[in-house]
């Protein structure tokens, strides 16, 4: 039995270093990389951004509010941390890890979506926290989502790149710094894809099926907490609710309730809300590329309506 | 718990190691409490659904050796096998059965108000029961000494590494190894590991990897082309293959490790060259249980013709109600047995016709045609196993053949031939990986591979170890997937 368990215990340990060591190259690396989702969380955690206005929210921040644009008409240092496939503690929970390694922001737009409360509890691009899961704020933000993450992930090396092998593979990459450049600023990809039915619709084409809304109260609880929060930090907080294509507008049941609840925080806390649920913008389909996310041209028109909204209540 | 989890990665050695460093005398007292956290693992009040059948079976078994009466004994043994039928029948069955009376009544204008139960099938049901019912009957048969001990009996039915899918073992094989003081053995050791390795290979690499693209296919047929529908079919054939085989080399191996021998379960079945051959070689524990305890009291082979045919048919129709309480597993026991029935029938006609035109002289390609065409036999059967209804797997027998002309507007307009929703590169690992288990059946074919493994320097050894390693650990899917069998 001794025999056996020297053996065993070789043959376990052996491949370790290498393993552990490659782990430590793919990680290194990603932590470097400008790619896919790692610029942002890169910049997030060496304290790069510490920028006077950061963006939050989903995809719908992520591809609608364009730094650029912000940092020239009103003279400040701007960038988007929006999260694609987000609800709202995703995001809240981000923006606190933001705080951690960066200073705190003068405004925060905060972009809202009918579907922000409706917490699914699953781990929607799981690979952008797998460079930092050994981070104790990653490890609590994404242990309450659906057993993606587990001691298996942690401890053992590259268990956690299982069937990853397009990120491995730019994490080798990157640490050589020979990694993917990113076609994002600031964190803002604008996008020029064709109208696409699919997201609307989950793949089926028209006509369009009724969207039932619902909320995910802890949710909500956090929104007002979010709200609290800055209120308290001085932090000035703009609630911006993007356009979605009209003809999808109807569709959404219950969207009042969803409305009902921005609109109360906004007034409790006396934080304006730009709705552009109305604009004109709505009206034109050629500035959306799916019902909820407009097009670069869309995007950059939207953000000079929010920055001209912003120069007034900053009062410039 | 399953095998394929962190929790069994950590309960395994800790169980053997403690097996093997406990005075003999305690041993059985540890496994049958590793057993029962096994199982209590899953849905820990179900363990009082076993305690009871165990507890039934173990004074029946006394019960029938003290009785030299023939008529009680009999009487003993029926209601021995009720308790374990019944069992079977309330927690299997009751529902299917009830659900059955509903719509025949709602075909005559009545209303059914038997009530329907509501609680989840206990993990490996058929399995413990039917291991428990081989032990009374071996006993009433007087080819098994009634179990005294009554913890031994216990891990009778609940050692863990056969307790919820096999292999459904025999009291002659397994109880007297309980008595037995087991000592560690370095050749078992290393052979059970290499079992479990590639068990766990063929379940997570092999049979999950498969399963990305048979569960979507077979959830929503109607969402796919022809085409993808057959590549699903054939999948699952190796699907259910890897995922069953592979719980069952990890239940050998791991067994084997502690000094425990079980019977073997699986012999490359889809080498089969025909439908009879198939059986011998798929889930072997099951089939010859039936053998054992159905056709043979039934008449078996010493009756007149029809009635041979109607044991075996009987049989197999069986066989796929102990699988599931759905018409999907009937039709596919059913076809089964029309298949074998047919066989058994034609045997000499058909070698007739093959050595006429020839094709008996040419071995290579007789064989290739006769294993073939029990795939496809077989294949078409699972395709019956795996859909969720019916109506599901004749929605697909009646779209397949438009896989012709889908290939044929596919290759001319150069358009994509699958629409399973997958990478090239996955579906073609799914392709690499059943190459794999071709190549390892080749190899087993001429030999053990636990001998093969043996002569090769250790280098290669652990090389090959490694690789496997890491295919699990790397490219395996970890998606706290089920054993399909557990279902059973």
């Amino acid at each position: 039995m001794k025999k056996f368990t020297l053996r065993l215990l070789l043959f376990c340990l052996l491949p370790l270093p290498l393993l552990y060591g490659l782990n430590y190259v793919i990680d290194n690396g990603l932590r470097k990389s400008r790619s896919y989702f790692y610029a942002e969380w890169n910049d997030l955690f060496n304290s790069k951004i510490n920028a006077d206005v950061i963006v939050c929210g989903s995809s719908r921040a992520w591809v609608h509010i364009s730094p650029k644009i912000l940092d020239s008409m009103l003279h400040v240092n701007s960038y988007n941390l929006g999260m694609d496939g987000t609800q709202f503690m995703m995001e809240y929970d981000r923006f606190k890890i933001y705080l951690k390694h960066n200073k705190k922001p003068k405004y925060v737009i905060q972009t809202l979506d009918y579907h922000s409360f409706m917490e699914k509890y699953e781990l929607y691009g799981y690979q952008q926290f797998l460079p930092y899961l050994n981070d104790t704020d990653v490890w609590a933000m994404t242990k309450n989502y659906k057993g993606k993450f587990g001691f298996m992930e942690q401890n053992f090396p590259l268990f956690k790149y299982n069937n990853q092998e397009v990120i491995a593979k730019e994490g080798v990459r990157s640490f050589f710094n020979k990694g993917e450049v990113s076609k994002k600023y600031k964190g803002y990809e604008g996008q020029t894809l064709g109208w696409d039915y699919a997201f609307a619709n989950a793949g089926k084409a028209v006509p369009i099926e009724p969207f039932v809304l619902w909320y995910d109260k802890k949710s909500v609880e956090k929104f007002y907490e979010f709200l609290e929060y800055c209120k308290q930090q001085g932090i000035k907080v703009i609630l911006v609710f993007p356009p979605i294509y009209k003809e999808f507008l109807p569709t959404f049941i219950h969207k009042e309730d969803i409305l009902a609840i921005y609109n109360g925080a906004a007034q409790k806390y006396n934080v304006p809300l730009l709705n552009y649920l109305d604009d004109t913008l709505g009206d034109n389909k050629r500035m959306f590329y799916n019902s909820q996310h407009l097009t670069k041209p869309g995007s950059e028109i939207l953000t000079a309506k929010v920055a001209a909204r912003m120069k007034e209540l900053m009062g410039q | 718990m399953l095998f394929n989890s962190i929790a069994f990665v950590i309960f395994f050695p800790v169980v053997t190691l403690l097996y093997f460093f406990l005075p003999f005398r305690f041993r059985w007292a540890l496994l049958l409490a590793a057993s029962c956290f096994f199982y209590m693992f899953f849905k820990p009040e179900y363990i009082l659904i076993l305690g009871f059948t165990i507890v039934i079976d173990y004074i029946a078994g006394i019960l029938l050796e003290n009785e030299q009466d023939k008529a009680r004994k009999k009487k003993f043994l029926i209601m021995s096998l009720i308790a374990n039928i019944g069992v079977l029948a309330v927690f299997k069955y009751y529902n299917f059965f009830n659900n059955n009376i509903s719509v025949l009544a709602q075909h005559f204008g009545f209303h059914n108000n038997i009530p329907f139960l509501n609680f989840v099938l206990p993990i490996g049901l058929s399995f413990h029961t039917f291991q428990a019912m081989s032990y009374t009957i071996e006993v009433y048969r007087g080819n098994q000494k009634a179990e005294r001990h009554f913890g031994i009996y216990s891990l009778y039915v609940m050692f863990y590494p056969q307790l919820v899918a096999g292999p459904i073992e025999r009291p002659q094989n397994v109880l007297h190894q309980f008595h037995e003081e087991k000592h560690f053995d370095y050749g078992n050791a290393v052979s059970g590991i290499q079992l479990m390795l590639w068990g766990m290979f063929k379940k997570v690499v092999i049979a999950d990897r498969l399963a990305m693209v048979t569960d979507p296919v077979f959830n929503n047929p109607h969402g796919y082309n022809a085409t993808s529908l057959f590549v699903a079919a054939i999948f699952f054939s190796f699907q259910i293959y890897c995922d069953f085989s592979g719980y069952s080399d990890i239940a050998i191996g791991c067994a084997r490790v502690m000094g425990f021998k079980l019977m073997q379960n699986f012999n490359r079945p889809y080498n089969a060259t025909t439908i009879t051959d198939f059986w011998r070689r798929w889930h072997i524990s099951l089939s010859t249980w039936f053998k054992d305890y159905l056709y043979i009291p039934l008449g078996g082979n010493k009756v007149a013709m029809p009635r041979r045919y109607l044991n075996l048919f009987i049989v197999f129709l069986v066989s796929g109600f102990w699988h599931g309480a759905n018409w999907t597993y009937i039709i596919w026991g059913a076809l089964h047995g029309f298949y074998s029935v047919f066989g058994t029938m034609t045997a000499n006609f058909r070698k007739g016709i093959n050595k006429a035109i020839g094709l008996s002289s040419i071995k290579w390609l007789d064989n290739f045609i006769q294993r073939l065409t029990t795939f496809i036999l077989v294949t078409t059967a699972w395709v019956f196993f795996r859909a969720n209804t019916a109506s599901d797997a004749f929605y697909i027998f009646r779209k397949l053949p438009e896989a012709v002309t889908e290939s044929l507007q596919a290759a001319r307009q150069h358009l994509p031939l699958l629409n399973l929703g997958l990478s090239t590169a996955n579906l073609l690992l799914c392709f690499v990986v059943i190459g794999i288990l071709e190549l390892v059946h080749f190899f087993q074919n001429k030999g053990s591979i636990n001998s093969l493994m043996r002569r090769q320097p250790p280098y290669l050894r652990w090389a090959i170890y490694y690789a496997c390693l890491l295919a699990i650990l790397y490219i395996g899917i970890f998606e706290k997937r089920q054993f399909i069998y557990f279902q059973f």
